[in-house]
């Protein structure tokens, strides 16, 4: 009788397990911090690592491991997000696991900076959070949205400077004078 | 200057990364990385796609994860063409036949082994063992569906070099209702006794109350939450108290706001707005495409 599993080769798991154990965490953070339901995160790490498991040749080396997940979680979350049911297998038990461990909300939320946060479009969050949240460059930016960094540069310029309107409008008082005319120019 | 605002959205994050990682246990992770690479390595995409039977709609990831999830759903037996509708639209009722409290069965006819499900709330593992007894590298798993597919197969993944003849799906004629007036049911997979590639086969199971369903049905479809219900067009006031008659209730909204897809919660909906489409979302809860306009 054959093995009832053919195993993959040794070293292509021990690839996968080191990328997963290196940055599962963070792919897990990084879902969870852009969707209210646990079980949507749940499902992005099970998509994503599905991903590279299966695409594990196209997974870059080291720390280009983390941007290349970064940005199919961010498919993978924004396909969620248009009401996309597919619903990981993989991670059915993991998404009780999460729901039951919440609450994972932990932040203060000043109320007029997370309204002003909101107010923007996603594309201009979603930067905004891969600085604030990822804690990315400019280029580790262009590898995640695979743009130039360039294109990097000013968008984010463009989205902090609408961040700091938003924040103006809703005149908050713990913003401190500076951060409203970044890089001195005014608003 | 841009570090008083990074530092500011930074306050905004609800989880830290470490904290993720407490809500992840080894054991936990572990089981989740063994189930993702108990899975077929895929081939690069460049690579020619996996054959995938096309009897059954697709509304599981298990392939195609990211870039090309957009390509992956095939709805054959769907009975419209909406395109923003979740992907799914496999719509069949399981009748009495479809027994669901033994264990998996086996029936060996001539070359192939009919396989159909009997209890799906077993450890996958023992699934896998069992067709390894068969000599079989297939695996099983369960998703949480819709009423009216409940017993039926989901979607089947079957290895490079499958011909179209080792892996089939039974179909029962009369043992269920589509969506589009058929009878023709997925009720089971015919498996070539010699058939040496890898299979994932997903099968739909009766969702717990609460949970959200990974599958589903349209929305209309005999035994769904809004079967027999007229409401594209209509308003979202009309709608949602026609579904309160029905103790249905809208957990979320998504509208179009551009080109792009918004999640709205309960309150922030209008009554005024329309509703464009519904999709089944867990028992007893749908989820409702509105918009200010009657049509998108």
């Amino acid at each position: 009788m054959p093995s009832p599993l053919e195993d993959p080769p040794d070293d292509r798991r021990r690839r996968f397990e080191e990328v997963y154990a290196a940055n599962r965490a963070r792919i897990l953070g990084y879902a969870l911090r852009r969707t209210s339901d646990p079980q949507d995160a749940a499902d992005v790490l099970a998509e994503t690592f599905l991903t590279a498991w299966r695409r594990l040749d196209d997974v870059p080396p080291g720390e280009q491991a983390r941007l290349w997940l970064y940005g199919v979680a961010r498919r993978v979350l924004a396909n969620h997000h248009r009401g996309e049911r597919r619903r990981s297998a993989l991670a059915a038990d993991l998404g009780s696991r999460l729901r039951a461990d919440a609450p994972v909300r932990e932040a203060a939320d000043p109320a007029e900076v997370a309204a002003a946060f909101q107010s923007l479009p996603d594309r201009d969050r979603e930067l905004l959070s891969l600085v604030g949240w990822e804690g990315l460059d400019h280029g580790e930016i262009a590898a995640v949205l695979g743009c130039s960094r360039n294109a990097v540069r000013i968008r984010l310029h463009r989205a902090r400077r609408r961040f700091a309107r938003a924040l103006d409008r809703a005149d908050a008082p713990t913003l401190p004078a500076a951060a409203r005319i970044p890089n001195g120019e005014h608003a | 200057m841009n570090r008083d605002i990074d530092t500011l959205i930074a306050g905004l994050a609800p989880v830290t990364d470490a904290r993720a990682g407490e809500l992840l246990p080894d054991e936990a992770a572990a089981g989740l990385a063994a189930r993702i690479t108990a899975t077929a390595a895929g081939p690069s995409p460049a690579a020619p796609r996996k054959r995938r039977t096309p009897l059954l709609t697709v509304g599981l990831p298990l392939a195609t994860a990211g870039v090309a999830c957009a390509a992956v759903a095939v709805a054959v037996l769907s009975s419209d063409g909406e395109p923003r509708r979740p992907p799914v639209s496999v719509s069949t009722q399981p009748g009495p036949e479809v027994s669901l409290v033994a264990a998996l069965s086996f029936t060996r006819k001539g070359d192939y082994i009919d396989v159909k499900v009997r209890d799906p709330r077993a450890d996958p593992k023992r699934y896998r063992e069992e067709f390894a007894r068969h000599g079989l590298k297939v695996g099983l798993s369960f998703v949480p569906a819709s009423p009216s597919i409940v017993g039926t197969v989901v979607m089947m993944d079957t290895s490079d070099g499958t011909k179209p003849r080792d892996v089939t799906t039974i179909t029962a004629k009369g043992e269920c209702e589509t969506g589009g007036g058929g009878d023709i049911c997925p009720v089971g997979v015919r498996i070539r006794t010699g058939y040496t590639g890898t299979a994932e086969i997903v099968f739909a199971r009766a969702a717990r109350p609460g949970e959200q369903y990974n599958s589903t049905a349209p929305v209309t479809a005999p035994g769904e939450a809004m079967h027999g219900m007229t409401f594209k067009g209509h308003r979202v006031g009309e709608v949602r108290a026609a579904l309160k008659k029905r103790n249905v209730t809208v957990p979320e909204y998504r509208y179009m706001d551009g080109n792009e897809s918004k999640v709205l919660y309960p309150g922030q909906v209008p009554d005024k707005w329309y509703v464009h489409d519904a999709a089944p979302w867990a028992r007893n809860q749908v989820l409702l495409f509105v918009g200010a306009t009657p049509r998108e």
